[in-house]
């Protein structure tokens, strides 16, 4: 399943995966016509239910990739499809729809900053669609799963960082999507809280959620040894199925 | 239904929370407001105050002494046949030589009354008085002379455009003007909320959904801002008057402060700029690459 790239042709195995929930075939960006390529003939197939973490040095690319998951960016060339859904082809008045089937965690929380926790989360559900009763409902549920509801009143200027991407992940999962992105959901946290994070998103992938995660944190990357793609200059040049976050772990 | 009431709530919670935002809009609207109300309804008096000057002009019609009764009433229903005529009263000599006789600081008694009969005319369109003059004056006959003020009238009709023209320019300059100061504000306080409608958008809310809130939120500014220009006018408009009450000249023409058809003119012109200043502002920040 998994290959070591080498030089500038990273062999990525995308055959005998069943149901893919996220398929890049030859993708390429670039945010300028004559400018670099953000990303270089990436291919990736994530199957339902994986936990895959994106690594990489800045500037590598991974952001790219999951801004065209939840198609914040289009591909230049290429077919991204996520859940049956192919985002590149996708009208703009489309695009909420396709987001609303997914959860995303960003870096700096994303928190709506005069919108107490609860407020936060029944956000999503009133975007969901969802009556006043069945966001009443689950919200204890989730905030509970992340550890919150004791500070569900609390604004996000009350709370630490790690609390706030509690928040931002119980906001990603209320609508139980199958699709989780988070681009450095530990990047600004200490070593302990972003352990504790990474554990709340493992916990997501473990009832079937697929999870896809950008991120610099080497320590939770060799703890949790799950899938790694390592992408370096626009590239895919590894993907390990269960290894840690240098080359040689 | 249950949406609409939430984005409602939204909104009502997003004045209640953007408070100094809040506060900038409506009071830079209401600013606005102020301004173009006080110019509009001044311009409104003084157009009234003209026209009324306009309407009250009148030609006199001055008959022989010795006309009969019969061909002083064919000269009046020749008069009210003319094109533009409102209204043709009669002054006989008599009534005309009593009335200046009264003011006469001596007895007038064997004095002769060389005044004539007169015909006093009155026009739907003052304008047309200087080509009707010109008309009876030809009539000759039991019409002895026509006495209108062509000049004074001419002044009191360029005058009266004049101040139409300057109501409907200057006031939409000022208009003008206004909005831009008024959506520049609405534009900041949209741009302030930028990384909160990326974060709508990250979610999934569609244009509409991050739209709706924020154009009600418009048009509630725009309810606060014109109910308090309403009020800055209608005080200052009992201010002035209760200033002016000893000089009739100034009071007599003045037409009532009509605070209902204010109100609804400055609470629907506030609503209108509310909404579409916020629509305008959101649309660059809903735009999807």
């Amino acid at each position: 399943m998994s290959t070591e790239a080498e030089g500038n042709a990273p062999a990525v195995e995308t055959a005998d995966v069943p149901e893919p929930m996220i398929a890049l075939r030859d993708v390429w960006v670039r945010y300028r016509e004559d400018g670099p390529a953000a990303l270089e003939g990436v291919d990736l197939v994530v199957p339902k239910g994986d936990f895959v973490f994106l690594v990489g040095p800045t500037g590598a690319g991974k952001s790219t990739l999951l801004r065209l998951l939840y198609a914040e960016a289009r591909p230049t060339s290429g077919n991204v499809v996520v859940d049956g859904t192919d985002v590149g082809t996708l009208r703009p008045g489309q695009i909420p729809a396709l987001r609303r089937r997914m959860g995303i965690v960003l870096q700096d929380y994303g928190l709506l900053p005069r919108r107490t926790v609860w407020e936060n989360v029944a956000f999503a559900c009133h975007v969901l669609g969802w009556s006043r009763r069945d966001t009443r409902k689950r919200l204890p549920i989730v905030l509970e799963r992340v550890g919150l509801m004791h500070r569900c009143e609390a604004f996000p200027a009350e709370l630490s960082g790690g609390e706030q991407q509690r928040v931002a992940i119980a906001r990603a999962l209320v609508g139980d999507p199958p699709l989780l992105l988070a681009d450095e959901p530990t990047g600004s946290l200490d070593p302990e809280t972003a352990a504790g994070i990474m554990d709340v998103l493992a916990g997501a992938a473990s009832t079937g959620t697929t999870v896809v995660v950008a991120t610099h944190d080497q320590l939770s990357v060799d703890r949790l040894r799950r899938r790694v793609v390592a992408i370096e200059g626009g590239r895919l040049v590894r993907d390990t199925p269960s290894g840690g976050y240098g080359a040689g772990s | 239904m249950a949406t609409l009431l939430f984005l409602v709530r939204e909104a009502f919670i997003n004045l209640r929370r953007h408070g100094m935002m809040t506060a900038a809009a409506v009071s830079t609207l209401a600013a606005a407001l102020v301004l173009c109300g006080a110019f509009v309804l001044g311009a409104l008096q003084v157009v009234a105050i003209a026209r009324r000057q306009v309407d009250a002009f009148e030609m006199r019609v001055f008959c022989r002494s010795e006309s009969t009764d019969v061909a002083l009433a064919e000269i009046r229903s020749r008069l009210v046949a003319l094109p533009g005529v409102r209204k043709v009263d009669f002054i006989p000599k008599d009534q005309a030589f009593a009335e200046q006789a009264k003011g006469l600081p001596i007895d007038t008694d064997g004095v002769p009354n060389l005044f004539p009969h007169t015909y006093v005319v009155r026009f739907d369109a003052p304008d047309r008085a200087k080509r009707t003059a010109e008309q009876v004056r030809g009539w000759h006959g039991d019409v002895e002379g026509v006495d209108v003020r062509e000049r004074e009238l001419e002044m009191a009709l360029r005058i009266a455009g004049f101040l139409g023209r300057i109501g409907v320019f200057g006031g939409g300059a000022l208009l003008a003007g206004a909005l831009l100061v008024v959506m520049n504000t609405i534009r900041l306080s949209v741009h302030a909320r930028h990384r909160e409608i990326q974060i709508m958008r990250i979610v999934g809310a569609t244009s509409a959904f991050i739209r709706l809130p924020m154009v009600i939120e418009g048009i509630l500014h725009g309810i606060a801002a014109g109910a308090v220009a309403t009020g800055v006018l209608w005080a200052t408009d009992r201010g002035l008057r209760s200033l002016a009450e000893d000089i009739p000249l100034l009071t007599a023409g003045a037409s009532p402060f009509d605070a209902a058809g204010v109100a609804l003119g400055l609470v629907g012109a506030g609503m209108l700029v509310g909404a579409a200043g916020s629509l305008l502002a959101l649309r660059r920040h809903l735009r999807i690459r």
